[in-house]
């Protein structure tokens, strides 16, 4: 019997009874899905790590004010303790060459013309903010030193906001309304992209010293600090405890630095890769545990029909053969199942958060296809062990 | 000599005893030959009919088909040998159902290594060979039990085995379908075939050449039939 005539029959087999062959499938289905995605998620996800990190930039830190927890659950802002001297403090005492800004973020309708943009995040920043963040202008120019000096009303826009507001590209020069105030557009930054659900370009600087003005306060969002290499970081973050905490406590403030950030979204796929990870694990388990079980059944069904072909001159490994290979294909048409489930559900998540590009590898293809092709091999083993070793008397008399 | 079994003795353990089903039978089948067996229930006639169609081994003693020795043989080469050299014929006929007429003869050429560009051919060939030729494409219960009987018949022929093993081949069947098939078992012995019939009525035996009489797992009497009936003239007589 040759490998083709096995499948063909192991298929007429499978056909004959198409609901229960379905609902067998049905667990490799849901594992190989799983894992499809698992994949597809996690090297999505990844994908967007690594471009959060390269467009932070890794040869830089942040210094941002604890927020008590109760805060970060109710959502209501508290006082920052960190302040412009913080930053004064940072860029005098270090011994590193670090560039210290500080930044006051607050969300802010916007308005040019008749359209209005609600909840544009406002940053009050100093000039050296395009080196400590490594973010530059495309257009125009950032903030300059005198523009803080008088605390001027200019403005340089992300790009979500130039060119939400000017379809022709055409930006510095206009006037825009911040908070009610009007500002001058002096620059327009480039790109950055988004980072998850946040717009990074959703974004507005204006001179810092205009922001504590408009929104009333001195309290800093954070501080960034440009370090030289990465390889300096830790030391500079070292440094920067240091000296901070001369002014407050240490349960006051934090720094962080962007690998940090990466093990945090890391140690967040990892969670969910290990979920995905368990799910797809035990769906082909318990799908394995089907198919050794229907399989039980088809050759308890089949006994009559497998003495007969022993009478007309089956051998052992015919028999073995043939019940393996359907089990085999019946996983199998379960892993092509899970394909497809799994190509509509990255086009799902794609279509409900365009940023996370999930795109189904043909590396994760091939892999669950061959996990479904050994869940069928390893359950399908012993029903087909089963069947070629029926006595062929026997199995003919069986009713 | 097409079958030769020597003091040919079969014991099945049941439940820790040991049940005597052959008790050293010998008796040979010339090639060509039609041979009914007979004999009440339990005189062993299930077991024969088992060891000489290779499904099964004895205990001792030697059973030769076509001068080779099979009682040493492994189950591989048992059913090399069930391909190649015998055809089955059951009282169930044992049909798949959801194969049709055409796909079920065709069935031993797959653990057979017949050409498979003549495969259809050749079940087209016994297929009409039996009177089946407008029923090809049917499926076994689109058709009488006289008819799946030929397809299994066709079916027993696919590998031109020399021998046939007929276990009570129209138990299952009405009087004329009966017929109708013996008279068909007749015509294959008559173009060369060997026979074997187990039976339990004495009027179809008497359509062998020769009856076995079984009794306790030995040969009761071995009876030349003096007046062999002939289906094919019963199905004549019938029809004027």
């Amino acid at each position: 019997m040759t490998t083709i005539e096995y499948v063909q029959v192991s298929f007429e087999a499978i056909t004959s009874n198409k609901l229960r062959s379905t609902l067998t499938t049905l667990g490799v289905t849901i594992g190989t899905t799983a894992i499809v995605l698992l994949i597809s998620i996690s090297t999505g996800a990844s994908r967007e790590v690594t471009k959060l990190v390269e467009g932070l930039g890794s040869n830089l830190y942040l210094v941002t004010p604890t927020r008590p927890k109760a805060a970060a659950l109710t959502g209501v802002a508290t006082v920052s303790r960190l302040q412009a001297q913080d930053a004064d403090l940072l860029q005098k005492e270090t011994a590193l060459r670090v560039v210290v800004s500080p930044v006051l973020n607050n969300p802010a309708p916007v308005r040019y013309a008749r359209e209005v943009k609600s909840g544009v995040m406002v940053s009050g920043a100093l000039p050296n903010f395009q080196d400590a963040r490594n973010w530059h202008v495309v257009q125009g120019t950032f903030i300059k030193k005198h523009d803080g000096d008088l605390a001027r009303r200019v403005v340089v826009l992300g790009q979500t906001v130039h060119t939400g507001f000017f379809k022709d590209g055409d930006s510095v020069g206009k006037e825009i309304t911040i908070a009610g105030e009007k500002f001058k557009v002096i620059g327009v930054m480039e790109a950055k992209g988004q980072l998850f659900d946040i717009d990074l370009d959703n974004q507005v600087f204006i001179p810092l010293s205009t922001a504590q003005r408009l929104f009333g306060t001195t309290a800093l969002s954070y501080i960034v600090v440009g370090v030289a290499t990465a390889d300096d970081v830790p030391a500079a973050m070292a440094e920067a405890k240091r000296i901070l905490s001369k002014r407050m406590t240490p349960d006051q403030f934090e720094v962080r630095s962007q690998g940090e950030t990466l093990q945090t979204v890391q140690s967040i796929s990892l969670i969910f890769t290990a979920m995905l990870g368990s799910v797809a694990g035990v769906s082909l388990l318990v799908g394995g545990i089907g198919i050794m079980n229907i399989m039980i059944v088809s050759v308890t069904e089949r006994t009559r029909e497998i003495g007969l072909r022993k009478a007309l001159g089956a051998r052992e490994p015919d028999v073995l053969a043939q019940f393996l290979s359907e089990a085999i294909l019946l996983s199998f048409m379960g892993g092509c199942f899970g394909m497809i489930f799994s190509y509509l559900g990255a086009l799902g998540i794609s279509r409900a958060y365009p940023t996370f590009a999930v795109s189904v590898s043909p590396f994760a293809v091939v892999l669950s296809l061959g996990f479904s092709v050994a869940v069928g091999t390893f359950f399908g083993a012993y029903p087909a062990y089963r069947a070629a070793g029926l006595d062929p008397i026997e199995a003919l008399r069986h009713e | 000599m097409m079958v030769r079994a020597k003091d040919l003795i079969k014991t099945y353990r049941l439940e820790g005893l040991e049940v005597p089903a052959l008790r050293g039978l010998s008796f040979s089948v010339e090639a060509g030959a039609f041979i009914a067996i007979m004999g009440p229930s339990g005189c062993g006639k299930s077991t024969l009919l088992n060891l000489l169609g290779c499904l099964d081994r004895p205990t001792s003693g030697t059973l030769e088909i076509e001068g080779v020795d099979t009682s040493k043989m492994n189950r591989t080469d048992l059913a090399i040998l069930r391909s190649r050299q015998i055809g089955f014929v059951f009282q169930t006929f044992h049909l798949l159902t959801r194969a049709t007429a055409l796909s079920n003869v065709m069935l031993p050429f797959v653990y057979s290594d017949f050409p498979k560009a003549q495969r259809r051919d050749r079940a087209m060939k016994l297929l009409r060979y039996v009177g089946l030729q407008d029923r090809m494409r049917h499926r076994p219960n689109q058709m009488s039990g006289g008819q799946q009987q030929r397809v299994a018949i066709a079916r027993s022929l696919a590998n031109d085995p020399q021998l046939l093993l007929a276990d009570e081949p129209t138990g299952n069947l009405d009087s004329r379908s009966g017929l109708e098939i013996m008279a068909l078992l007749e015509r294959l012995n008559r173009e060369g075939k060997t026979i074997i019939m187990v039976t339990h009525s004495r009027e179809l035996a008497e359509h062998a050449d020769r009856i076995v009489h079984l009794l306790d797992g030995v040969v009761l009497r071995d009876e030349v039939v003096a007046e062999r009936r002939s289906a094919t003239a019963q199905l004549g007589e019938q029809l004027a």
